[in-house]
């Protein structure tokens, strides 16, 4: 349920049956009724075999509801979605990892063509990167404190900070209006115009940086591997893991259900929630360090990079091992796009692999070699068939036919959004803030019976008890002070007494000046 | 005049003895009272004395009906509403201290007033004699007494009377005198009837004018000229019958009541559904409240024509005969009929006549068809009946039955006459004898289809029912080895049964495949192979083969039971099997292929190159034909493609792991792994689950606790008592989410704070959890869904504005035939917000 709005919507069921069938089945339907399947979330219930009648016309009422959400859906996808996916196409022994960047840009139209450029900006590197949701605004975060804001596609440089400390990592918050920026020591925060908003000193030496925007939680883990989880819309530390497996340096969230992926020096990759204390799931991916990481949008495909030279693509819901490549060098940067596309690359080289998550391939989509070497990070740009490379000597972007969705939806990120629509977008997102305490494993499971384990029960009832425990003491405590009555045990008189009971330091100096002013007096 | 009531019963059931005044014989009760409707009850209530005048109430002061329901308490019982309570009045309130009354008798002289009177008399003597008798002499004197007076006073009391009466007759010329008030002190009923009603000696219990008259006593006399009239009426007008009983009444009301109540609900049945069931209500005050016109026929129905010019253009049209379009068209008729001439117009009629006809025609025609079902529909009918004979089996109807047999044996009996699937045909041999190499690419397909229907077919015989992976796995690799059945293949495949899956898998089809052609192959019966010694010979020899391809698929398939999963953990990291891989170059050296090989490290060499000093892909064991690899066959495809990959070996970021850079791999590996991370992992694992298993704390052995000293074994219930801790345990460690994933560890710890986002049970009103887990299914969210959509998905049960009346909801009829109608309807039809403006249901135009 978590940032499905984001995710590709799955394959239809009867996808692919081309041909006389799959034609007739769809005149049946009626139109698009076909085109519906892949909109329909599960099979309905046997509306018959229930015995009541008011739930029985409720749920069929829902039926209906649904199945016309998923036919208007179906009609929306055919006719208000026109664009089509790029892709790059090659004749007879060609093969598209042949063409160069050069060769697409001269081929592509004007407005795609000046997306590519490089960045030379070869003293302040390498530079991590990072896009905002709606793919309009760039982040530029160099090691040696070189922080720059762009809305990249007009070529405006919004805001530029030198920080003049290391700078490990740069992310945007939920808008391109703040962003987060890990430096020396602590972490800070800085709006749009480069001005320093927060310090926040509980994350100290952060390398990594995500944010998870249906939830409003800033995540950071850094050398001391300690998981921090920061909500930014009320400012309070959510949760806070101690990983006990070392400094850590790769982090990306699953954005299907918002966990936290983590690789270590170990060679295990581990998944935290911020309502446990430990990983939920424990991965050995590599024999030698952890490199990189990334996870789809589906949340289906986890694919890892280690320092054993493998990259390996995990089924994460089966969390089963699918296939594994091989490289020469240690991948160092990892990202998978919109549509699936996976980027990955070292030193000066950059190959971007289709399909690769499914099944194995066996040659890469594209390939590219950079202005300079020393790769820091790697950015599908959303929305755009365009990827981000960061290294040493600044910016590279490099033109991705088919890297991202074509269709945006404006209510969940919008590239042309305009300062009153961001208003409102920020306004809603805050009122649909989902809690920390709702990222689970298994985001489906929120709602449903789940049975409680017997401790739990027991646990819980035990509390039960010892609230209302409490609680009636409380009420016979209240009770008893309003008891109304006269002579000796009067309220009034009985909490005299009790007071009298008490010892206290000021009782007997004060006796013995009473004793001494007033001799004729018996205090007893 | 007061006197005892008891004493006056006993008067009235012992006459007095010796009574001049007695007229009749006295008879028993039973006779007596035989004719009477209802059994005769004494009344026992205070009756008025005899100046008593009734008060003028005003008629608004009075209690009237429902004055009595609201003050029921204070009212005696009603006898039209319970009958019973009187009669137990009478039974319980028996003996002396009865109270007193008056009786009626007293207060209307009447001429059979005297003989009562004598023998009430009469027998309250006797009554007393028997007091006397009982009680003694002395028994009350003072009663004695009193009634000795009213005895001797008797006589003279009724001169008195006579007299007196004599006397008012007389006197009696034109003056009134007002009768005597009646007032009944109990009320009307059947326990209560009039003396007139009850002694009339009518058993039906009917009334006639008689009666009324009688009633009237001696008044009668002076009725004059009206007498005559009630007589002749009382003659002529049948008696009247007397009312039903209260209760019978009572009922009768009641139903008649029910039933015109149920229609007075009833009628709201249909509006009261709708609203209920309607998902959304809504009390907007819509611009629909008023009655808009929405089509062009309305808006001229209500347009009229406005003062001045419209009028007068209006005036114009009627009197051209041009107001309406009806009229405009009935002018056009005429004038074109005047155009024509008759035998035109007779023509035209004639055509008309005829094109209707043939329409008609047509129609019935178009009907007929219409009933007729398409070839595909019968088609389409038969094979649905024919699955549905096959799925139901023996109990499928006959027909169906009947006609799958024919089907099935029309199959076989072709497949008999074809022989299809044995490579045996005459074409089939030649292709096979003129050679693989030769064969052209349909050919080789043809006779793999072939072979492919002979494995399917004999699958089917061996195994009946098997779905089973291993097998489809045979089959297809037996398509791709269709082409080279021989002897040699299978040799060579159980010298390489050590390889990997594909290739084992490969190798079983073929052993299949051997011990199928020598089944199929006949020894031949002339020339050198038919010599006995031959014979024998290749009889010998296939028995060898055949006993050798067993014996390799019994060890294939054990080897193919042992599960993927359970592969050890230092193994997972395995090169994947190569199917999937394409291929390039000769089928038959790709066959040869095998990945069993171990890892070559002679791959790459350590010297310093054009990157440094590190591994180096040794030119003269790298990928070529030359190499001894079997793999060489099986191109990298950069290198295939064209000589891109060979410019820069680093180039080439990743490739999927094989066999060409195992060395390579073997050596990256061993460069940056870990300390046996492997082993850590699984060594984590192992605590973890142990950890978060239910501890085994069953009963243990202490010296000196739970047993006898110096026993020597473990009771039987302390070993049965760990066992069963010690298999609970194995039970939830194998219950594990990640039991058969060696690299992974699933935390199984419970989500406190999550709970709260779960249920523990299905919520009312869900029958089952799939329906509940079905209501969450469906998005709500604009995220997910179209504006409309997501509309309909979160409208509220009720819509209303503020400052909206809501009025009680009216009836109409047009709306009550809607609502029912619409409850008719299709779920799918029925609206999904009624909205209701003023009271009243909206229809909404279709």
């Amino acid at each position: 349920m978590v940032e499905e709005a984001e995710r590709p919507a799955e394959p239809p069921h009867d996808a692919g049956q081309a041909g006389p069938s799959g034609r007739k089945r769809e005149r049946e339907k009626g139109g698009p009724g076909g085109r519906a399947a892949k909109f329909r979330r599960g099979q309905a219930v046997a509306t018959h075999a229930i015995p009541d009648k008011k739930l029985k016309a409720k749920m069929r009422y829902s039926e209906r509801l649904a199945s016309e959400a998923a036919h208007m859906a179906a009609k929306t996808d055919e006719w208000l979605l026109p664009s089509e996916p790029g892709a790059l196409e090659v004749e007879g022994m060609e093969r598209t990892w042949q063409i160069q960047q050069a060769a697409l840009v001269r081929e592509a139209e004007e407005g795609a063509g000046r997306k590519a450029f490089d960045l030379a900006l070869p003293a302040l590197g390498p530079y991590a990167l990072d896009f905002t949701r709606n793919g309009r605004f760039l982040l530029l975060g160099g090691r040696r404190g070189h922080i720059a804001l762009l809305d990249w596609q007009r070529a405006k440089l919004l805001c530029e900070v030198q920080v003049r400390e290391t700078l490990r990592d740069v992310q945007f918050l939920h808008n391109d209006q703040f962003f987060a920026a890990a430096q020396k020591k602590y972490m800070y925060i800085y709006d749009k115009r480069g001005i320093e908003v927060h310090c926040l000193k509980e994350h100290i030496a952060a390398r990594r940086l995500d944010f998870l925007p249906y939830h409003f939680l800033l995540t950071s883990i850094g050398e001391a591997g300690v998981l921090w989880y920061q909500d930014t819309s009320t400012g309070r530390i959510v949760a806070q893991h101690r990983t006990r497996l070392g400094a850590c340096d790769v982090m990306r969230h699953n954005p299907w259900n918002a966990v936290q992926c983590l690789g270590h020096v170990n060679g295990t990759v581990t998944m935290w929630t911020p309502n446990i204390t430990t990983p939920v799931v424990k991965l050995l991916c590599h024999k030698g360090p952890v490199r990189a990481l990334a996870v789809d949008l589906s949340g289906r495909h986890l694919v890892t990079a280690g320092a054993d030279g493998q990259v390996r693509v995990w089924d994460v819901r089966m969390y089963k091992p699918r296939h594994a490549y091989f490289s020469h060098a240690p991948v160092e940067a990892l990202d998978i796009s919109q549509r699936g596309l996976l980027a990955l690359g070292h030193g000066h080289t950059v190959q971007v692999w289709q399909d690769a998550l499914a099944e194995k391939q066996q040659s890469p989509y594209m390939r590219q070699t950079l202005a300079s070497s020393g790769l820091r990070g790697l950015r599908f740009c959303p929305y755009e068939d365009v990827l981000g490379a960061g290294h040493a000597g600044g910016l590279s972007t490099l033109l991705v036919p088919g890297a991202g969705e074509p269709n945006y939806d404006s209510r969940v990120a919008d590239p042309f959004q305009t300062a009153k629509a961001r208003r409102e977008q920020e306004v809603h997102a805050l009122l649909d803030k989902l809690q920390p305490d709702m990222i689970v494993l298994d985001p489906d499971s929120i709602g449903q019976v789940r049975k409680e384990p017997a401790e739990a029960r027991a646990a819980a009832a035990a509390e039960a008890q010892a609230a209302n425990a409490a609680r009636r003491a409380a009420a016979a405590d209240k009770a008893d002070a309003k008891k109304r009555m006269k002579g000796k045990n009067k309220p009034s008189r009985r909490a005299a007494r009790k007071k009298a009971n008490i010892i206290e330091e000021t009782k007997g100096p004060m006796r013995a000046r009473v004793a001494r002013a007033l001799p004729h007096l018996q205090i007893t | 005049m007061v006197r005892p009531r008891a004493k006056k019963r006993a008067r009235e059931a012992e006459p007095a003895q010796g009574d001049f005044y007695e007229a009749e014989e006295r008879e028993p009760d039973e006779e007596k009272f035989s004719g009477q409707r209802y059994d005769r009850v004494d009344n026992y209530e205070y009756e008025l004395p005899a100046d008593f005048e009734d008060e003028e109430i005003d008629e608004d002061t009075a209690f009237n009906e429902e004055d009595k329901k609201l003050y029921a308490e204070h009212f005696p019982l009603d006898d039209s509403g319970d009958e019973g309570g009187g009669a137990e009045g009478d039974l319980l309130d028996s003996g002396e201290d009865e109270p007193v009354t008056l009786d009626r008798d007293d207060l209307s002289p009447s001429e059979d007033d005297e003989p009562k009177r004598v023998g009430a008399s009469r027998q309250r003597q006797a009554e007393d004699d028997e007091d006397e008798r009982l009680l003694g002499p002395s028994g009350s004197d003072a009663d004695l007494d009193a009634e000795e007076d009213d005895e001797d006073q008797d006589p003279e009391e009724a001169a008195r009377r006579q007299r007196r009466l004599l006397e008012d007759v007389a006197a009696r010329g034109g003056r009134r005198r007002p009768l005597p008030v009646l007032s009944e002190a109990a009320p009307e009923s059947e326990y209560n009837l009039p003396p007139s009603v009850a002694s009339a000696g009518n058993v039906g219990g009917e009334l006639s004018v008689a009666d009324l008259v009688a009633g009237l006593g001696p008044e009668r006399a002076r009725l004059g000229p009206a007498r005559k009239a009630l007589e002749r009426l009382g003659r002529r007008a049948a008696p009247v019958a007397a009312p039903l009983p209260d209760r019978i009444a009572a009922r009768k009301e009641r139903q008649a009541g029910y039933e015109r109540t149920k229609e007075e609900v009833s009628k709201w049945q249909p509006l009261v559904k709708a609203h209920r069931e309607a998902p959304t209500l809504s009390f907007l005050a819509g611009h629909g409240d008023a009655g808009r016109p929405t089509t062009t026929a309305a808006l001229v129905a209500s347009q009229a024509p406005a003062d001045g010019m419209e009028a007068q253009v209006a005036a114009l049209l009627v009197a051209a005969g041009a107001d309406s379009g009806a009229a405009v068209e009935k002018a056009e008729e005429a004038l074109a009929l005047k155009e024509v001439g008759a035998e035109e117009a007779a023509r035209r009629r004639g055509e008309l006549v005829r094109m209707r006809s043939l329409l008609f025609h047509q129609e019935a025609k178009l009907k007929r068809l219409a009933k007729i079902k398409s070839k595909d529909y019968h088609r389409r009918a038969l094979r649905a009946a024919k699955a549905k004979a096959k799925k139901v089996g023996d109990v499928g109807d006959e027909d169906f039955m009947r006609l799958a047999a024919e089907d099935a044996e029309l199959k076989r009996a072709r497949e008999r006459l074809t022989l299809k699937h044995r490579n045996s045909s005459q074409w089939a041999r030649r292709a096979l004898k003129r050679g693989l190499t030769v064969m052209d690419p349909g050919t080789r397909e043809a006779l793999a289809e072939q072979l492919r229907l002979g494995q399917e077919l004999r699958r089917r015989v061996e195994r009946p029912a098997s779905g089973s992976d291993a097998s489809t796995d045979a089959s297809d690799a037996s398509d791709a080895s269709g082409d080279e059945r021989d002897a040699d293949g299978a040799k060579g495949g159980a010298a390489q049964s050590g390889g990997g899956r594909a290739a084992s898998v490969r190798v079983k089809a073929a052993a299949l495949d051997l011990l199928q052609v020598e089944e199929g192959d006949e020894a031949p019966s002339k020339g050198l192979f038919a010599l006995p010694f031959m014979r024998r010979a290749l009889e010998k020899r296939k028995a060898a083969a055949e006993a050798q391809a067993r014996a390799l698929l019994e060890d294939l398939e054990r080897e193919g039971d042992e599960p993927a999963d359970a592969l050890p953990a230092a193994e997972w990291g395995e090169a994947p099997s190569r199917s999937g891989r394409l291929r390039f170059g000769a089928p038959g050296a790709a066959r040869l292929w095998d990945n069993g090989e171990p890892a070559a490290a002679e791959g790459a060499v350590f010297r310093a190159g054009a990157q440094g000093v590190g591994y180096y892909r040794d030119a003269r064991v790298g990928p070529g034909p030359a190499t001894p690899e079997p793999a060489s066959g099986s191109e990298r495809p950069g290198s295939a493609a064209g000589g891109a990959d060979d410019d820069g070996g680093d180039d080439d970021v990743m490739r999927p792991v094989r066999g060409v850079e195992l060395s390579q791999r073997e050596l990256v590996a061993r460069a940056f792994a870990g300390d046996d991370v492997a082993a850590e992992f699984a060594a984590e694992k192992a605590a973890e689950a142990e950890a978060q298993a239910p501890a085994a704390n069953a009963p243990s052995l202490l010296p000196g606790w739970g047993a006898w000293a110096g026993q020597q074994r473990t009771p039987a219930w302390m070993a049965a008592a760990q066992a069963k801790a010690q298999r609970r345990r194995e039970d939830a460690l194998a219950k594990r989410k990640d039991a058969k994933l060696p690299a992974v560890v699933v935390s199984e710890r419970w989500d406190r704070k999550a709970a709260k986002y779960g249920t523990p049970a299905v919520p009312y009103p869900f029958d089952s959890r799939a329906t509940y887990d079905r209501s969450l299914r469906q998005p709500l969210g604009r995220d997910f869904n179209t504006d409309a959509a997501f509309r309909n998905l979160t409208r509220p049960a009720v819509l209303k504005e503020a400052g909206t009346v809501i009025a009680p909801l009216r009836y109409s009829q047009g709306a009550a035939a809607a609502a029912a109608e619409a409850a008719a309807a299709k779920p799918a039809l029925r609206k999904r917000v009624a909205v209701v403006s003023a009271g009243q249901p909206k229809r909404s135009k279709r």
